[in-house]
């Protein structure tokens, strides 16, 4: 990983976990956006990670092993915070099968259960745990899956997930272990269902990390979400703390090259949804300004004033910083999306000099390329 | 309920019914000894049987030698049996063994399942001083020992002695690994420690005994069921192996108890 960079993403991956685990806890803090409040529509997310997902060929394998890593990092504070005795799981390797089961499935249920709901993430389930402790096989379901939910893919997609559950169930149960995803909801099943297995097993997690081209239908899914497609009990939204992670968990194998890779990806982003929020509207391109303010509100994304003729873009409440240490690294891809809106916009190429915070305001000033 | 609170608090609390007999006056103190002691032990040998249902393998053995042992010790605490033994030493050598096997088998299972590999240096260098130790003690005390019993005795006797020490060098990597994760990750059982520290102190008990009052090993026989501190020593590592084993079976439990309680706020 990255030096330093990947050293202050690190600390505040464990920083997010930390919060939403007061969530949990039922712990009262104020909202994080004063305007939008502590969500962000699923769609936000959910692109942050397909388009890399499709651009890139190591980013699933990067993505899985960033997120097992932290939630394994993480699972001792899940362990403190919910009071768990930290040798819970001892000697698991010698628990009879019936007890590896049952105890297995109800801190699944109840936990990770638990943290699903509250972030808005799916509602997960123990589906048919064959746990023989020697030879672990733990299959999990996640229904609505926030990672997936309303995505068309040719290969199942939740490489987040994947690896958070690895890295929490590793960490409980002492041992290292892998995961891949059987079924996803982005290929066309029911729920969202998951192999957790012992390390080095079987051929099944050399595929799931090694696809060929993912392949998704990205416009349906964006007139899903601004047609208010919702999962049917957990709604449309996910929790910010739950982009938050996505979001460093997708940095911090090499923050500066994969904050410009994003860069690049929302760039060409950008420039593709002002023609499809022209259409989706049906609007003329005088009053695109106000179209894609309202695309950005829409999705809880952020609140952007763009004048007419002005180079210079100011956004509150942006989602990928609110609530948490702000850092240009995080907005790669939204700072390209920006530049290519308003590149488009202005029919000239523009580039952001330097993004300045200013209280909870992103100011970006543009420039011809 | 915190099951590692309750743990610590039970062992405070069985500080008492172990002290208690140092208090009471001889007659009943040796009532109170010739009960309290087969009992813990009944106690804790049904304990140690129903926890190794629930493990396999080299731990559900460990358990199931450590229930044997259990069962076998109050055999020696049933007075009205004495005269018998003395009748016949053969039987009682051969008590003798089968119990200490139980007991050396459950520490060869215990230490299968111990990750020695993780003990620091500084563990070894312990163990090593434990095992020095043992064998100063041994050199100092076994030979009044095989001048005072009779010649049936002195072979198993000795040896006895000898395994006394095997056993506390078996077991000594789990009280060090735990002390080692204590202030880390905590993942050493804490129960399985109270146990098996159960287990070392009712091996040493005799011995720290004589050391600190400079009695004989062949001495402290008389003393048992008198209400001497041998006993309260005995009675105390006994109550340390129950309560560790009684929360051990209730950890599953209680620790989700406690994960419930911290889900919904409490």
């Amino acid at each position: 990983m990255g030096g330093e960079g990947a050293a202050n993403l690190e600390k505040l991956i464990d920083e997010v976990w930390s919060l939403f685990l007061d969530d949990l806890k039922k712990k009262e803090h104020p909202q994080i956006r004063a305007t939008f409040g502590d969500e962000v529509n699923l769609f936000v997310p959910q692109v942050r990670l397909l388009l890399p997902l499709h651009a890139n060929p190591r980013f699933p394998i990067s993505l899985y092993t960033a997120s097992y890593l932290g939630a394994r990092r993480n699972a001792y504070a899940i362990m403190r915070k919910l009071d768990m005795p930290p040798d819970f799981f001892w000697k698991f390797e010698y628990w009879t099968n019936e007890r590896a089961f049952e105890v297995l499935s109800k801190v699944i249920n109840r936990i990770f259960s638990e943290i699903m709901r509250t972030t808005k993430e799916g509602l997960l389930s123990v589906e048919n745990a064959s746990t023989d402790p020697k030879e672990i096989k733990i299959q999990l379901a996640l229904a609505e899956c926030v990672e997936c939910f309303g995505v068309s893919a040719n290969h199942p997609v939740c490489y987040y997930h994947a690896g958070t559950f690895t890295g929490i169930i590793s960490a409980l149960l002492g041992k290292e272990l892998d995961c891949y995803e059987t079924v996803c909801c982005a290929t066309g099943g029911a729920t969202c269902e998951f192999m957790v297995v012992n390390k080095g097993k079987g051929e099944e997690l050399e595929q799931y990390l090694n696809p060929a081209t993912i392949d998704f239908a990205l416009q349906k899914r964006l007139a899903g979400a601004l047609d208010g497609q919702t999962r049917p009990s957990i709604g449309s939204e996910a929790n910010l703390r739950y982009y938050h992670l996505v979001l460093l968990n997708s940095l911090i194998t090499n923050p500066k090259l994969f904050s410009a890779s994003s860069y690049d990806l929302g760039k060409e982003y950008g420039k593709n949804v002002v023609q499809f929020l022209a259409q989706y509207y049906q609007k003329q391109e005088h009053e695109l300004l106000e179209v894609v303010a309202q695309y950005y509100r829409v999705l809880k994304h952020l609140q952007l004033e763009l004048t007419q003729g002005t180079a210079v873009i100011r956004a509150a409440e942006v989602a990928e910083i609110s609530g948490l240490a702000t850092s240009a690294d995080f907005l790669g891809f939204l700072i390209g999306e920006l530049e290519g809106i308003v590149s488009v916009l202005r029919h000239e190429p523009l580039r952001c000099i330097e993004p300045i915070f200013e209280g909870n305001e992103l100011i970006l000033k543009l420039k011809p390329q | 309920m915190n099951p590692r609170l309750v743990l610590k608090a039970l062992i405070l609390l069985m500080l008492v019914p172990a002290l208690i007999c140092l208090l009471l006056p001889d007659s009943i103190a040796r009532s109170y000894t010739q009960i309290m002691f087969p009992l813990i032990l009944l106690v804790s040998g049904i304990l140690a049987m129903r926890v190794s249902t629930i493990y396999t393998n080299w731990l559900r053995n460990a358990f199931v030698f450590l229930s044997l042992f259990l069962f076998l010790m109050i055999f020696p605490h049933f007075d009205f049996l004495w005269s018998f033994y003395a009748a016949h030493p053969l039987f009682v050598v051969l008590l003798q063994w089968v119990t200490y096997a139980m007991l050396v088998l459950c520490s060869i299972y215990v230490l299968k399942v111990t990750e020695v590999r993780q003990i620091s240096g500084k563990g070894w260098l312990l163990i090593a001083a434990m095992l020095v130790i043992g064998i100063v003690i041994l050199v100092y005390h076994l030979p009044p020992v095989l001048q005072y019993y009779p010649a049936v005795y002195k072979l198993p006797l000795t040896l006895i002695y000898i395994l006394d020490v095997a056993i506390v060098v078996m077991l000594m990597p789990v009280v060090l690994l735990y002390a080692q994760q204590m202030r880390v990750e905590g993942r050493e059982s804490i129960t399985f420690t109270t146990i098996v520290s159960g287990v070392i102190l009712s091996t040493i008990a005799v011995y720290l005994f004589v050391i600190v009052t400079g009695l004989q090993l062949y001495e402290a026989p008389r003393l048992f069921h008198t209400g001497s501190a041998l006993d309260s020593l005995y009675l105390f590592s006994y109550l340390l192996i129950a309560v560790g084993l009684y929360v051990h079976k209730k950890y599953d439990e209680w620790g989700f108890a406690q994960i419930e309680q911290a889900l919904s706020g409490g």
